[in-house]
């Protein structure tokens, strides 16, 4: 996947974090490649990162699974993590 | 609409632009409305739109979930429904799904017997019901747990 692509990616995971946290401005995304995969990671505020996983994991499972697809719509691969 | 739901709508429609963005949906038409029913419903269209549907609609439904959650918190925890759609997803499945309730219903009339439908999710199962609430000649029931449940059609006594 591009520079760009990535880039996209990283706006919607932010967009999408920024949507469901207490705290949008402490909400950061960062990426770097490994290989042919670009890992995408993350930050939001300590007390916001239950919002972020949900309950039994749900929302992060979500997150992945849309990140994933976009990734591959892109012909990419990405990793995204949720940094505690 | 409320101020409230103008916030709900507002944030269901940044969501959907950065999701077109993300997946390269090109000349994305993207539309955020209200129902009759006061939910929410967002819809993305355009070349690639394909893309956000996912294997038996998994993708659209994560991005439906995450919206929900979104719109929820914009309008201060409300409880709204939101619905999700891109590419005409919910419209063909929700054909589908009434095809197949119709045959099933036929088929449980021919052999008078019941007809057990594969387990589904309780929106399709909702549509199954909803398709043949209005027939006298046969009924539905679901059977079974959660992610199992499923729908049995059988002909009215």
């Amino acid at each position: 996947m591009t520079e760009d692509g990535d880039g996209r990616l990283a706006d919607m995971v932010a967009t999408l974090a920024r949507g469901l946290v207490d705290t949008p401005d402490e909400v950061r995304v960062e990426r770097e490649r490994e290989g042919d995969t670009t890992v995408l990671s993350l930050y939001v505020a300590q007390e916001d990162l239950g919002q972020v996983i949900g309950r039994g994991g749900r929302i992060a499972r979500s997150l992945r699974l849309v990140t994933r697809q976009a990734a591959h719509a892109g012909g990419g691969r990405v990793n995204l993590e949720i940094v505690d | 609409m409320s101020p409230d739901s103008t916030a709900g709508a507002a944030a269901l429609q940044g969501v959907l632009d950065a999701v077109a963005v993300a997946f390269g949906v090109r000349d994305p038409q993207i539309t955020v409305a209200q129902d009759d029913e006061g939910g929410l419903v967002g819809s993305i269209t355009g070349t690639g739109s394909d893309q956000i549907i996912g294997r038996g609609g998994e993708v659209i439904d994560a991005l439906q979930y995450l919206a929900a959650q979104v719109v929820s918190r914009a309008e201060g925890g409300g409880r709204r429904r939101v619905n999700v759609d891109a590419d005409g997803y919910r419209a063909r499945r929700e054909a589908a799904l009434m095809d197949l309730a119709n045959r099933a219903a036929a088929e449980a009339l021919e052999f008078g017997e019941e007809i057990e439908l594969d387990a589904m999710t309780p929106h399709d199962r909702r549509i199954v019901h909803m398709a043949l609430k209005e027939r006298t000649d046969v009924v539905t029931r679901s059977e079974g747990e959660e992610p199992r449940r499923r729908i049995i059609v059988e002909p009215a006594d």
